[in-house]
This record gives C-alpha cells, structure tokens and sequence, in this order.
C-alpha cells in the first residue's frame, strides 16, 4: 500500500528545491573530473569506496523524493462549517493540562515540534482532528494521558 | 574534598590563543577556591559568613539597624559587642587584586572582543561587590569558544537565611555541537506557556542559552558540589534575569564522571533483569544529559519571584527538586507531539532514580548537597509508595506508568511550597520526610560503590 503523503505548497516547494539540489549534486559528482577510478591498485580505493557510498545515500534520498511527488496531496484551507474544525493546515491553541501552547497540524513530512509544526500522526495530532475550539480531548499513549482543551482554531 | 580541578583539554581545535587565555583563567579560579576554603565551615549553618554562635535571631535583629549585615557581599564579624559587616571587596581584596589582574591579562591575550570587555568589566565588579555590569557582557558571550565564570554567586553555603555567596569558577572551551543539540531540546521545553499558581508573584526569565564546555578549571562552590551544569547569572540575580536572560553552562568533565562513575553503576545494582534489559548504556547517557538540560531549562520555564525570600534556607531543598519533577512532566507533552520518545522518558526516569541515589551516597562525603538528597528522598519515596519501584529477586522492577502518576502528583504539592507556601508550612512538609529512613532499602545495592569522592 502507497502512503499519501499530505503537504502545504510550502512545504511541497521546499522539498523540490531539495530534489533540484540533489539531481544537480548527482550530475556534478557522476561527470566531473574528480570522479575516483575504481582501482587505485590492487586494493579497492577508500575514495572510490567512500564515493560510492555517498551515491547510495544521494540516489536514495533521489527516490524517496520521487515517490513522495507521486503520492503527495496538498493541504488546502477548508470552507464553509469545515473551518471549525481541526484539519491540516489548522493552527491550534490549546490548553495541555495548564500548558498553553499553539501549533499548527501538518503531515509527519513537514513536522518540527520546535517550529510549532506538530505531526498529523503524533498522539496529539490524531486526537485533535476533526475537534472543535471548546471541545475537551483525551490524549493518551501508553504512558501518558493528559486532557487537552480546545481554545482557538484558525487557517491561514 | 578538593575544590580546585583541572582537566586536560580534550578540545584537539582549541587553538594557542585560547589555551593561552585559558590559563590565566585557571590561575584566576585556583585562587577563586582559596577564598571559598575560607568561607566554608561544615560545622556551622550559617559557614564562615556569621560568626560562630550567632543566632539567626541575633542576626535579623542586627540586620534591622545595620541592613549589611544581611547582604550577599558580606562576612559578619563581632567587634566586642557589636556585629559588623566587612566587604568581600575590603575582606578579600589581595586575593580579589590578583583575580582582577589575572582576568585583564587574560582579556588582553585575547581577540574575542565579547569576551575582552566582559572580562574587563568582571575585574572591575569583583572589586566593587556588584557583577550587575560583568553579568549582562557574561550574557552577550554566548558564541565566544572560550568562557569563564569566575565570583561569588551561589547561596548554597548559607544554610541560615541562603543569602550570602561563595565563590566559585570554571573556565572552559564551548563545544559548538553539543550546544545546538541540547539548545534543541530546551527550546522544546521552553516552547510551551506554562499556567502559574493563581496568586503567586510569577517571573518571566527573558532568554536562556546554554553552553556545553569542555572544563579546563573548576573552583570554589562549583567543584565542592561537583555540579554537572550551572545557570548564572541564577535566581538569586531575579531582577537582572528578568531583563537580560541567563546562561546555563554544562561542564563535559563532571557530567562523564557522574554518568560513568555513578549513574551507570548503580542502574547495573539496582534494577532487576527487565528494567535492565529495558536500555543500553547509550540511552541511560542520552537520558542523564537530557535530565540536566530539562532540569536547568525548568529553573527558567517556571519562576515564583518571593519564593527565596519566602523560605530561605529551605528554597533550595524545594526549587532542587520542583525543576527536577518539572522536567520531567515536561516530557509528556513532548511526547504527544512526537518530539520524544516514551522509551525516551522512561530512560529518563530510571536515571532520575539513580541520581537520587548518587545524592545520597555522597552525602557522607558531601554534607552541603542535602538539598539535593532531601529532594531525592521525596522522589523515592513517592515512587515507592505508589507501587512503582518494587523490590524482586534480582533488584527493583520500575514501572515507569506508576512513577510518572506519582512523580506528577509530587510536582503539584511541590508547586504549591514554591508559588505560596510559607516558611512554616514547608518545613513542616520537608520534616516528614525521614530521608535515612527512606534510603535505608536501597543502601545494599549501593555496597562497593565508591564515596562521594573525586574526579
């Protein structure tokens, strides 16, 4: 099963300027002058070996890029009654057990809790969507279990 | 114990300049520890600050005529039947000239402007009994590779009213990627907006930064408690942190000693097979740095103004202690932002069982750090009772769901000493807590660990 990848037009540019960047990485190190020979004598060559390791990781990222451009779905600002609730792209603000805090709602891609960008799929995320500001969630895992408080609700 | 040590520098990038500057920090802090040996006096509550015998009484009766007598810059001495109060700057002055002078040398040795004016100004203050000035440049040199804190500061000392400071020094070079990797994890902390007491007289800290060094020197109060990490300008500054923030230093030396010397060992004792097979050696380390990152971003998330004067010499038993179980409630929320892992915190909570523990085994040799053995009393002894430490066969079964409800309960009673609880009241709170009695279980697994000892 293809995961579907949910990002804002932000986040999607960014993530192809990465790929730009790193197709044009790829080039320069695959035709350039300083492309390591496979042998430098009988023994393998620790460039070549350290070479070929950073085309691994490049390609890889490559393909990990391309997939997420197929399977990508922009988040759009809802409409109507929808506005009301938490979705993606929501910023939130909420009362955590007497921890006021605000944050928006993005996939798992664009998450960055330091930057106030909390995961669709985090615990907090999944037991906020689809609530409405004034609502009282129950957000729990395993070890903790905390009640959240809907304060206010808005997109951009 | 000694109060003065120097590490061999690990830094391979330090460059001459900076091994140059250091060294004359080094002689500075040498001589920093000279002045705390004459302060300290284990025999007596109040140290060297009061004269042997005074009362506390006699004291506030003093101070009402004579407000030095109660200043953070003073020695108080009987002159026949007077008490008087003498300067550090006029009780101290050659050791205080030579420190000063040492400073200029070293500022003039170096080509970090930052840290040239700060050092400057610090010699100047230490003569003038205010680092007011020195303190806000000491803030502005949070990217400077070398750094120095060097003066009189910390109140633990003062077991009578916790005002008077004693001296103490480090000096050291900045390690620029541990920095940004636990600025990372303060700033998670910090993000959040924590709801205060109703009623209590609240302070917003303006910015904390921390600085993780490689130590070349420690002195005075520092190297006496061993601290791990230390923020200063602290609580005891509240106005001028208030203003300009405040920065936390990590001391690399002291925080390896304590994790392989202590932590590491007694988690090996003192947890049966399960918890033990629970997390390697890398995550009990990951989780004891993580521990003294959240419990010093916690002195600055949560700050109740009149708590020190409200409790004196018992502030430190409570605050310790506040911004321990602070940290760690702190972590839950990270968790449901997937900003932590829960095997994260439960790492961190079996090094907060080990590091109570290592408070009270250096008791013996470490007498002053019962603030800190008194807060991991109340630890355990919450843990315990809530079913969450259970002694087995092969050692104690932690049940980190259990530890987190109690530890939680712990921080609200905690909060209410520290946002408007009185002196009265919270000694009576802290006299329940018989902290041998409470240790006493734990004691044969601390069997051939070594005393509170050195580096």
């Amino acid at each position: 099963m293809e995961t579907t990848y949910h990002l804002t037009s932000k986040g999607l540019e960014a993530l192809r300027k990465e790929y730009e960047g790193l197709l044009e990485l790829k080039k320069i190190k695959t035709t350039g002058d300083d492309v390591p020979s496979i042998l430098h004598s009988e023994e393998a060559n620790p460039e070549y070996l350290s070479f070929q390791e950073d085309m691994v990781l490049l390609e890889g990222r490559i393909a990990d890029l391309e997939n997420i451009f197929k399977n990508a779905v922009l988040i759009a600002p809802p409409t109507g009654e929808e506005k009301k609730k938490i979705g993606l792209g929501a910023i939130v603000t909420v009362d955590l057990g007497g921890e006021v805090d605000e944050f928006t709602i993005v996939g798992t891609l664009e998450a960055d809790p330091l930057r106030k960008k909390i995961s669709n799929e985090s615990p907090l995320g999944r037991g906020l969507l689809g609530m409405r500001a004034g609502d009282m969630v129950k957000v729990k895992t395993a070890l903790i279990n905390h009640d959240c408080k809907i304060l206010k609700i808005s997109y951009l | 114990m000694p109060t003065y040590f120097s590490f061999p520098s690990k830094n391979e990038s330090s460059i001459a300049e900076e091994r140059e500057v250091l060294e004359k920090l080094s002689q500075a802090a040498k001589i920093a520890s000279v002045l705390y040996e004459s302060q300290k006096n284990a025999g007596h509550p109040g140290a060297n600050f009061y004269p042997v015998g005074v009362t506390k009484k006699e004291l506030e009766f003093a101070a009402r005529k004579n407000p030095k007598i109660l200043d953070p810059y003073t020695i108080v001495e009987r002159k026949g039947k007077e008490l008087v109060a003498v300067p550090y700057s006029v009780k101290y002055k050659k050791e205080l000239e030579e420190i000063s002078g040492l400073l200029k040398a070293a500022a003039s040795m170096s080509s970090d402007r930052g840290l040239q004016a700060y050092l400057r100004s610090r010699a100047k203050d230490l003569l003038n009994d205010n680092y007011d000035k020195s303190n806000i440049l000491w803030l502005k040199t949070k990217g400077s590779a070398v750094g120095c804190v060097i003066g009189a500061f910390d109140r633990y000392l003062d077991k009578l009213f916790f005002k008077k400071r004693a001296f103490m020094a480090w000096a050291g070079i900045l390690d620029q990627k541990l920095t940004s990797e636990m600025n990372r994890l303060k700033e998670l902390i910090l993000t959040t907006e924590r709801a205060f007491l109703p009623g209590a007289n609240r302070a917003r800290i303006a910015n904390t930064e921390i600085r993780v060094e490689d130590t070349a020197a420690f002195s005075g109060l520092a190297a006496d408690f061993l601290f791990v990490g230390n923020n200063l300008p602290s609580s005891a500054d509240i106005d001028l942190i208030q203003k300009h923030g405040t920065v936390f230093t990590i001391f690399k030396p002291t925080l390896e000693w304590r994790f392989h010397a202590w932590v590491l060992p007694i988690f090996r004792r003192l947890f049966d097979e399960e918890t033990k097979n629970k997390f390697s050696d890398q995550d009990l380390q990951s989780a004891f740095i993580q521990s003294v990152v959240l419990h010093e971003s916690c002195h600055s998330l949560m700050r109740y103004k009149d708590a020190p004067a409200r409790l004196e010499e018992l502030f430190p038993y409570l605050d310790e202690l506040f911004t321990d179980l602070l940290g760690i409630k702190g972590c839950g929320t990270l968790i449901l932002k997937n900003a932590l892992t829960e095997h994260e915190l439960e790492a961190i909570v079996a090094v907060a069982v080990c590091r109570s523990l290592y408070f009270y085994a250096s008791l013996l040799d470490r007498p002053h750090i019962d603030p800190y053995a008194t807060g991991g009393a109340l630890v355990m002894e919450f843990l315990c009772k809530a079913g969450a430490l259970l002694q087995k066969k092969d050692g104690f079964h932690l049940d980190s769901y259990r530890a987190l409800i109690a530890l939680n309960q712990l921080t609200s009673i905690i909060e209410y000493y520290i946002a408007l609880g009185n002196h009265a009241e919270a000694k009576e709170f802290l006299k329940r807590f018989a902290v041998k009695k409470i240790f006493s279980p734990f004691l044969p697994y601390l069997a051939g660990l070594p005393h509170g000892g050195s580096l």
